[in-house]
C-alpha cells in the first residue's frame, strides 16, 4: 500500500491528471451515445496512445472506459435506450423513476452507485488482485453454468403471482439465445439461411426494441399528455445526489452489489453486462420487497449500476495479474499493452510496476471525477429531453436504429430490434413481463455453451454439476428459489384447508 | 438568399465532375472480418497508417464484421460493389474451412488475393502443472486415455491442426471448442483441459511467466520470441500450421485498379516504418504477394478437405 502512494505520485503529474480528465469526458460522451460503447471508445483512442508514453496511455484508455461504463445509464435512464451494453439493466428501474417525475433522484442514484462501486472495485484490485486470479481462474464450466442458472432462477421472485407469463417469456428469450452457429459443434441453427443470423442474435438489438422502441410506440397513443409529462422531467432532470440520510437501510444493498460487480467481474469470460444483470437479479431475490423492484426504485438502480462499474474495475484484475481480459474492452487494452511493449501477467508487477500505479490510479480517480464531470454533464444531455415528444420519439428511433446498427454493422440487427419493438408493445400490453426476456438472452448463451463444455469435460457425467462444490451451492440456490413459491403457496393451501377443521374440532 | 442557391446548384455541377476523378475516388472501406481490437483488426489499422504515406489523399475505413468465424464477413467482402472502394482481409484456415464445409457463399474465386501480410504459428500448450514436458509425452498421454484439448472453434486453425496432430499420432481428443483464444487461456491456465492449440501471439507471455507450458511449436523454424521451443518436426512429428493474413479484393474489379491496389500493398509491406511497427506488434510478417498467397491458400483448401472428408464436422 505504501508503495502504491510512492507510485501515485510519479503517475499524477498534471499532464496525466489533464489526459484523465479528458478520457472520463470522452467516455462520458461515448457511454451516453447509443451504439457507441466503451469498448469502441478505447478502440478509437488506441492509435492516440502510439505517440503517450505508456503511463498517459494507460491513464487515458482506463479513464475512458471508466467514463463509458458509467454514462450508459443516462439514455437508459431517460429514455430507456441503455446507451452502453452494461446499463440494460438500468433500464428497469431507472426509466419508470423517470417516469414519476424523479429522474433527478434516479440519476443522482446512478451516480453515487457508479462510484462507490468503481472505488469498491478499484480497492479490490489494488489490494489482492493477484490472488484473486488464481481463485477465478479454478471456475470451470460447470460453475459457469451454475451462476448463469442462478440468475435465470430469479424470474420466479420478479413474476410472482404471474408465473406462467414469467416462465413463457424467460423461455423465449433463451430460444432467441439459441439462433446462430451452434457454439460446440459449429451447425447453424434457426438461421433460415441468412448469413446475417449466423453470428446470433446480438441481445442489444432485442433489449432496444423490447424496451425503447415498444414504450415510443405506447407513447404517441398518448400523445396529447406526453409533452406535459417530458416537460415535468426534463425540469427535474438535474441530477439530485442522494442525502446521506437516504442511504440508510441501502448501505448494505451498495456493498452486496458492488461485491457480485468485483467478484463476476473478476472472472475472465463474463463482463460487466452479466454482472449488472445477476446483481439486479440477486438484489430483487434477497430484497425484503421483491414486488416493487422494477417499478421505479432507487435499489433497482443501486443494484445494477455499482456492480457494473465494480465487474469494470473487477475486469482488469485478471488482464493485470494473468493476461486474460475478463471483458470484451480488457481483450481490446491486452492489445494496447503489447503496443507498448509490456506484458500483463505476473511479471507485469516487477517489470513495469509505474505502468500498474498508472492504471490503479487513473481507476481510482476516474471514479472521483465521475461524482465531479456527471451533474453538469447530465444537465446538458437532459435538455435534449425537452424537446416535444412528437420529434423526440422518432429522434429516440433513429438513436436505436444507429445504435443497433453500430453494434456489429449489421442491417439484421436493425430488423430484429424493429421486430422485438412491436413484440415488445403487444407483450407488455398482455401483461407479459419483459424483463424475463431480457434475463434469457442475457444468460442464455452462457448457460447452453457451459452445460455442453462442462459436459464434454466430465465426459457425459451429468453429475460433475454436483460434485464441484461452488456448482453445487449455486443450483441448489437456483432449484430453491424455483421451488419456493410452489411450495409456499401448496403449504398456505394446506393450511386453508386444514383451518377450518381444526377450528371445528376446538370448539 | 439567391447567391446561396446559385453556390449550391454550382457544386451540384461540379459533383459529377469531381465523381470522375481519380481513383480513389471515395474513401476505401477495409471490411475486417473480426471484432475491434484483434491482431486482424489491428493489422488492417496499422495497413492504412502505413497505405495513407503513399495515398496521401485516399481515405481508409475500417468496417468490423465479426462473427460466425469471420463468414459474414468474408461474404461481405465477395459481395461487395467491384468498384475498388471496397476491401477486405482474409484469414486462414477459416476463409478456406468454410468453403470446404460448404457453408460459405464464396469461393476462392470470389476473390482477387492481394497478398499476405503476417502470420502467428500454432503452438501446443499444456497447464504448468501438467507432467506432459514434450510431444513423445503428449502422444502417450492421448493413447492412455482420450484428452480433453481445448480448439478455437470448429474450421478454425487450432481445430485443423488438432486433426492433423490426431492423424500423424494416431490418437483421437476429445475436442473442446471455445469461442476465443480467452476462454483457452482460462482453462489451460486454470488446469480444466489437458492441452489446447493455440497460436503462439496469444500465449508466449504466460509461457514465460511460467502459467503455461508451450511443449512445440508448429512451423519449419523455431520462433525468435521463445528460441528455447522446439518445432514438432525437431520432436518428430511432421504437423504445420500457422494462422495467415491477408488482403483480397473481390473478384471483378477493374484491372488497373487492382494493379494500383497490388502496388500498394507491397509498399506497404515493404515499408521499415511498417515492419517496426508490426514488430513491436508481435504480428509476425510473412508477407507474400497475391499469385503466391493464392497458390497457399488453395493448397491449404485441398488439405483441409482431405481432413473433412475423412470425419467432416
Amino acid at each position: 500500500m505504501f508503495d502504491f502512494f510512492l507510485g501515485l505520485g510519479d503517475v499524477l503529474t498534471p499532464l496525466n491528471l489533464l489526459i484523465m480528465s479528458g478520457g472520463v469526458l470522452f467516455g462520458l460522451i461515448c457511454g451516453a451515445l447509443p451504439g457507441v460503447s466503451g469498448t469502441m471508445a478505447v478502440v478509437l483512442l488506441i492509435p492516440l496512445t502510439y505517440s503517450l508514453d505508456a503511463n498517459a496511455a494507460f491513464v487515458l484508455l482506463v479513464a475512458t472506459y471508466i467514463g463509458a461504463v458509467f454514462s450508459g445509464s443516462i439514455s437508459a435512464i431517460l429514455f430507456r435506450v441503455p446507451g452502453a451494453p452494461e446499463a440494460v439493466a438500468t433500464t428497469l428501474d431507472g426509466y419508470p423513476m423517470a417516469q414519476k417525475g424523479m429522474a433527478g433522484q434516479a440519476l443522482g442514484w446512478s451516480i453515487a452507485a457508479s462510484a462507490f462501486g468503481g472505488v469498491f472495485g478499484t480497492l479490490f484490485l489494488i489490494t489482492i488482485s493477484s490472488q484473486m486470479a488464481q481463485v477465478a481462474l479454478k471456475f470451470g464450466s460447470a460453475e459457469y453454468f451454475a451462476l448463469a442458472v442462478a440468475g435465470i432462477s430469479v424470474i420466479s421472485v420478479m413474476n410472482r403471482g404471474n408465473e406462467i407469463k414469467g416462465l413463457i417469456c424467460a423461455c423465449f428469450g433463451l430460444f432467441l439465445a439459441t439462433v446462430g452457429i451452434d457454439p460446440i459443434m459449429g451447425a447453424n441453427r434457426f438461421t433460415f439461411g441468412f448469413t446475417g443470423l449466423m453470428g446470433g442474435i446480438n441481445f442489444i438489438p432485442v433489449v432496444t426494441g423490447m424496451f425503447a422502441i415498444s414504450e415510443v410506440l405506447r407513447k404517441i397513443q398518448t400523445e396529447a399528455s406526453v409533452d406535459d409529462q417530458t416537460l415535468e422531467i426534463s425540469k427535474k432532470a438535474r441530477s439530485a445526489l442522494p442525502r446521506l440520510r437516504e442511504w440508510k437501510g441501502r448501505v448494505g444493498l451498495f456493498l452486496r452489489s458492488s461485491t457480485i460487480g468485483t467478484l463476476i467481474g473478476i472472472l475472465p469470460g463474463v463482463g460487466a453486462t452479466t454482472a449488472a444483470v445477476l446483481s439486479y437479479s440477486e438484489g430483487m431475490r434477497w430484497s425484503k420487497k421483491p414486488k416493487e423492484w422494477g417499478t421505479g426504485i432507487p435499489e433497482g438502480i443501486i443494484a445494477p449500476e455499482s456492480a457494473n462499474n465494480a465487474a469494470a474495475n473487477g475486469a482488469l484484475v485478471p488482464l493485470l495479474a494473468l493476461g486474460i481480459p475478463g471483458s470484451a474492452t480488457t481483450a481490446v487494452m491486452l492489445g494496447a499493452f503489447i503496443i507498448h511493449g509490456i506484458k500483463p501477467g505476473p511479471t507485469l508487477f516487477t517489470d513495469a510496476m509505474p505502468v500498474v500505479y498508472a492504471i490503479f490510479a487513473a481507476s481510482l480517480l476516474s471514479n472521483v471525477l465521475i461524482l465531479l464531470y456527471a451533474p453538469p454533464f447530465i444537465r446538458a444531455f437532459a435538455l435534449l429531453i425537452r424537446i416535444p415528444y412528437k420529434i423526440l420519439g422518432p429522434l429516440i428511433m433513429v438513436l436505436s436504429v444507429v445504435g443497433c446498427y453500430a453494434v456489429r454493422n449489421s442491417m439484421v440487427d436493425v430488423w430484429t430490434m424493429l421486430a422485438c419493438g412491436l413484440l415488445g408493445y403487444v407483450l407488455e400490453r398482455f401483461n407479459f413481463p419483459i424483463v424475463s426476456i431480457l434475463l434469457g438472452v442475457v444468460l442464455g448463451g452462457l448457460a447452453e455453451t457451459e452445460f455442453r463444455r462442462a459436459l464434454i469435460l466430465s465426459g457425459g457425467d451429468y453429475f460433475t454439476f454436483f460434485e464441484r462444490p461452488i456448482s453445487a451451492v449455486l443450483l441448489v440456490v437456483a432449484l430453491g428459489a424455483m421451488l419456493l413459491p410452489g411450495v409456499l403457496s401448496l403449504c398456505k393451501r394446506l393450511k386453508s384447508c386444514r383451518a377450518p377443521k381444526t377450528a371445528h374440532i376446538s370448539s | 438568399m439567391k447567391r446561396l442557391l446559385f453556390l449550391v446548384l454550382a457544386f451540384c455541377l461540379v459533383l459529377p465532375v469531381a465523381a470522375q476523378a481519380e481513383y480513389p475516388e471515395s474513401p476505401i472501406t477495409i471490411v475486417v472480418p473480426s471484432k475491434a481490437g484483434g491482431s486482424t483488426d489491428a493489422t488492417a489499422r496499422l495497413f492504412i497508417l502505413t497505405a495513407k504515406k503513399y495515398w496521401p489523399g485516399a481515405d481508409f475505413v475500417v468496417k468490423n464484421v465479426g462473427g460466425s468465424g469471420g463468414q459474414k464477413g468474408f461474404e461481405e467482402i465477395a459481395d461487395a460493389k467491384p468498384d475498388g472502394l471496397t476491401i477486405g482481409m482474409v484469414f486462414t484456415t477459416q476463409v478456406v474451412a468454410h468453403v470446404v464445409s460448404q457453408r460459405a457463399r464464396y469461393t476462392l474465386d470470389s476473390f482477387h488475393v492481394m497478398g499476405n501480410i503476417n502470420d502467428d504459428p500454432e503452438i501446443v500448450v499444456v497447464p504448468p502443472a501438467s507432467a506432459i514436458k514434450n510431444l513423445d509425452d503428449f502422444a502417450k498421454a492421448a493413447k492412455a486415455k482420450s484428452l480433453t484439448v481445448a480448439v478455437n472453434g470448429i474450421g478454425s486453425d487450432d481445430f485443423v491442426a488438432a486433426k492433423k496432430y490426431e492423424e500423424a499420432a494416431g490418437v483421437a481428443f476429445n475436442l473442446m471448442p471455445t469461442k476465443g483464444s480467452t476462454e483457452q487461456k482460462s482453462a489451460i491456465m486454470g488446469g480444466h483441459v489437458d492441452a489446447s492449440f493455440m497460436n503462439l501471439s496469444q500465449m508466449f507471455a504466460q509461457h514465460q511467466a511460467g502459467q503455461a507450458r508451450i511443449i512445440a511449436i508448429l512451423t519449419e523454424k523455431r520462433s525468435d520470441l521463445l528460441p528455447d521451443v522446439p518445432t514438432g518436426k525437431e520432436q518428430g512429428c511432421n504437423v504445420l500450421m500457422t494462422a495467415t493474413r491477408g488482403f483480397v479484393a473481390p473478384a471483378g474489379v477493374d484491372k488497373a485498379v487492382l494493379a494500383k491496389l497490388d502496388d500498394l500493398f507491397l509498399k506497404v509491406v515493404g515499408d521499415p516504418d511498417f515492419v517496426a511497427a508490426a514488430n513491436k506488434d508481435h504480428l509476425f510478417l510473412w508477407p507474400m504477394n497475391g499469385p503466391e498467397y493464392l497458390e497457399y491458400l488453395k493448397g491449404l483448401q485441398a488439405e483441409t478437405q482431405r481432413y473433412y472428408d475423412k470425419a467432416p464436422w
